[in-house]
């Protein structure tokens, strides 16, 4: 099935629930090891809440879902998280 | 870059965290509305401290009904860095935030909007020329990044829709198609090319229109337009996940290492 959008879908909501921007960051699987973008991961929104699979072996790598206003972000599937600095301007 | 929060405790020498005032919600009013197709329109936004942005990146965009339901959804900037935020607004029938978008909203209204986002499908400039891949509305990020290239720089554009009507932007990329420095091939999925082109009107006479899907052939000539896979061109890939999927295959049967592409799938 193709039901799955790229992790940008998400990258709002998942900066804000962790209080940086992670355009930018990038995912290691604690399933297969493998590391990419979260830009990359396979995201699914036809559920409740967002999850987010690894684009390598397709292990859930994170959910996020937002019940009263309050966003619960379950990191289970992620062995290491990695934020890159802000970019010195927004424009080119 | 206007500072904002920070998070406390960043002690590493010299480490900086980005700032999250742009992750805010903020108001935009649609200041114009730009019917692409029957069933597409251009917003584009007055958004008060607009900070810009890089092609490629999105907004959040959230609706809020009389009874508090709120929906958001994420939509690719098809302004280029220095312009108004605008967003090209696909319908989706029986959704629940674009038949608004496109059927309802007026100029002066205002939706809440969170941006810009994204550092991944993004063209800083860096890698050049650009080969540009889009499926239908996918082409809205492209938009930005041929707006963001400069007006000598080779920009080649394939894009695939089911039918001529559907193409997005076709009166721009015939402009820049005759300026020199943008080459535009356009794929119709579900339509023959008439053999009388003219009865498809002045912009779609300018390109390059060929029947049925994205063809090899297609993927190929547009890499040797952008110098071969050895001059490392600036790759972005948009469009629905089938469609994206099918190009990354075409891409690296063609030679091109299938990590240098950048691409966004949109369901």
């Amino acid at each position: 099935m193709n039901h799955y959008v790229d992790g940008n879908a998400v990258l709002g909501a998942f900066s804000l629930a962790l209080g940086t921007d992670l355009s930018e960051g990038s995912l290691e699987c604690a399933g297969c090891g493998s590391s990419h973008a979260i830009a990359q991961t396979r995201v699914y929104l036809r559920c409740p809440g967002m999850v987010l699979r690894c684009p390598e072996c397709g292990g859930v790598e994170v959910v996020i879902v937002e019940i009263d206003h309050r966003l619960n972000v379950t990191l289970s599937g992620v062995l290491a998280l990695r934020v890159a600095p802000p970019r010195a301007s927004p424009t080119r | 870059m206007t500072d904002g929060p920070r998070l406390s405790g960043t002690r590493a020498g010299g480490l900086r965290v980005a700032p999250l005032v742009h992750l805010a919600w903020r108001k935009a009013a649609v200041d114009l509305v730009v019917e692409e197709t029957a069933d597409a329109h251009t917003l584009v936004l007055d958004v008060a401290g607009w900070p810009g942005s890089v092609a490629g990146q999105h907004v959040d965009v959230r609706l809020t009904a009389p009874d508090g339901y709120q929906a958001t959804r994420s939509y690719s900037l098809a302004s280029g860095p220095g312009e108004p935020p605008a967003l090209t607004v696909q319908e989706v029938p029986g959704g629940e935030v674009s038949p608004y978008l496109v059927r309802d909203i007026a100029v002066g209204e205002t939706v809440e909007l969170r941006g810009p986002i994204g550092g991944y499908f993004v063209w800083t400039g860096a890698r050049r020329p650009l080969l540009l891949v889009g499926g239908g509305s996918g082409l809205a990020p492209l938009r930005a990044m041929w707006r963001a290239a400069d007006p000598a720089e080779p920009v080649v554009v394939v894009a695939s829709v089911t039918e001529p009507a559907r193409l997005l932007y076709a009166v721009e990329l015939a402009e820049r198609v005759a300026a020199g420095n943008v080459s535009a091939t356009v794929h119709l999925s579900r339509a023959d090319v008439p053999d009388d082109a003219e009865r498809l009107g002045t912009p779609l006479q300018a390109l390059s229109l060929r029947t049925g899907r994205v063809a090899s052939t297609t993927v190929t000539q547009a890499l040797t337009a952008c110098g071969g896979t050895e001059a490392d061109p600036g790759v972005f890939v948009c469009g629905p996940t089938t469609f994206v999927e099918a190009m990354i295959h075409l891409l690296a049967g063609a030679g091109l290492d299938p990590r240098s592409i950048r691409a966004e799938r949109f369901g």
